[in-house]
Parts: C-alpha cells; structure tokens; sequence
C-alpha cells in the first residue's frame, strides 16, 4: 500500500536520494503528513498523483537537501588577498594568482582552519551536503583526511576528492 | 606535477574511499581526475577504472571555460565530450556536474 500525498508533489527527471549511487530517472519527492516520500512517475505511485494539492514538475535532477556539487573548502583562503592587477585570462589566473599565492602555500594547519571555516558557514545558512575538490599540481598528501576528521566534527555530510595531478 | 605524485594521489584517494566505506559515516570519498587537459588518457583511463573498482564514483570537470574545448580538439581531433566518450566516460560511475565551457561546433 503505498500512502499517498497531500502536499506538494516533486517530479524532476532525476532524483538523487542515497549518496554515491547513480541518480534515478523517474523518480521525485512528495510529502505527506508532514514528511517526504520517495516518489515515481510508475505504478504503483503515479495513481496517486491525483491526491496531491501542488504539483511541480521540473527539469533537471533534484538533490535532497541544500547540497553544493562542486566546492573547495580552502578558496576561502583566497578572500583576503590584495591584488594591484587582476590577472585575464585562464592561464593567467591559475600561474599568477592560484597557484602562487592560494594553493603552493598551503599547509595542512591551513587546511583544517579553512574547512572549519566553510562548514560552520555552510550550516549556518542551512547547506547540509556538499562535495569538495581538494586541488593543486603540488597537492599536499594527507589532507583529505585532516577536512574529513573536520567536516566529521562537523556533522555535515560530505564526498571529499582530491583532483590529481597529471600522471 | 609529476607522475609520483600523480600516483601517491591514486593511492590516497582509494585508501581514504575504502576508509569512508568502511566506517560508514556521512563522510564519503571519490576519485576526481580533474579534466583532459591536466590527466594524460592513460592516467585518465586508470583512475576510472580504479574508481569503478572501489564501486564509487569518479568525478571530473568537463568542458572548462573556452580552453578545454579548444585544448581538446587540438590535441586529441574529437571535442571534449566526444573524447570523454572514447575514454569510456559515458558511464553511470562517471559524475560530471560542472560542464562550464562551451564545446562549439567546427564549421568547415
């Protein structure tokens, strides 16, 4: 028996529901009695459809939560440097700017303040997942376990991968 | 860069995706290769393949700005997404979230 929605009715073209896995086409979110459920376009769902007061159908996937895709926990670093010329261009930002002055300086003490940092602003304005890339062609070894013990402190929760360098 | 350390990331990256996996929390780990134009195919070609191995995702960055697009087909012949599909790429265990560039059509 599947209980059927009241409320609003979310019917993206992917939804993604447990962390890691594919994400599922078909399939959404639709409350009920003040909780969410999974939902799908197919039986024996979508008979209920009709029960539902607000439906919204959208493209795109829907993500459960505030989630960030794409972050790295210590850009944060980079806020607070002066610059008299803004570097143009790709290249330039990443071998005048980047690399220079926010990545090779980077020490593991650094990483566990900025990641401490980026997580309490996270929660504080209601992000409950995120996915950090952990940078640089001169990537410090070690430091995505330091943001994990971090982020763990933290209760967020998170996919950290470090962006490898050239092989 | 170098090939070492290209390969010690490899390694940190499985050992810190098994260790997410094994204590079971709401910490997990990916393997991330970055793009075309920082990964040569081979080292792109293992990571996948290493990344479909911990039964996990492997995550990178498709299409940056104008220069992946452009750096592709001088490099390679195909487009980015072309390239990427050669590779293998095309795959559920493969996340692409952030495709930032334009990949233009060739006129003749």
């Amino acid at each position: 028996m599947v209980e059927a929605p009241d409320g609003l009715l979310i019917l993206p073209d992917f939804t993604t529901d447990t962390p890691g896995d594919s994400p599922r086409p078909g399939w959404g979110y639709a409350s009920s009695a003040q909780r969410w459920l999974m939902w799908a376009n197919t039986p024996p769902y979508a008979r209920n459809v009709q029960t539902a007061a607000k439906e919204r159908r959208q493209a795109g996937s829907f993500p459960p939560g505030l989630s960030m895709d794409t972050l790295i926990l210590y850009s944060v670093l980079a806020h607070v440097i002066p610059l008299a010329v803004s570097p143009s261009g790709f290249w330039p930002f990443k071998e005048s700017f980047w690399w220079p002055w926010v990545e090779d300086p980077l020490d593991h003490p650094m990483i566990q303040a900025a990641t401490d940092m980026q997580c309490s602003r996270m929660l504080a304005c209601g992000v409950t997942g995120f996915c950090d890339i952990l940078e640089a062609p001169s990537a410090l070894l070690g430091c995505i376990s330091l943001q994990a013990e971090v982020v763990q402190g933290h209760g967020i929760r998170s996919s950290c991968r470090s962006r490898l360098p050239s092989g | 860069m170098s090939d070492v350390n290209g390969q010690l990331g490899l390694k940190e990256n499985a050992e810190f995706v098994r260790a997410c996996q094994s204590a079971g929390g709401r910490v997990g780990g990916l393997v991330c290769i970055h793009t075309t134009f920082t990964c040569s195919e081979s080292f792109i070609r293992q990571a996948f393949k290493l990344g479909k191995s911990l039964n996990g995702l492997t995550h990178m960055h498709v299409s940056v700005g104008r220069y992946e697009p452009e750096h592709t087909l001088e490099t390679h012949g195909p487009r980015t997404i072309a390239f990427c599909d050669s590779l293998g790429l095309r795959h559920p265990k493969c996340w692409r979230p952030s495709v930032s560039g334009w990949t233009l059509p060739k006129w003749n």
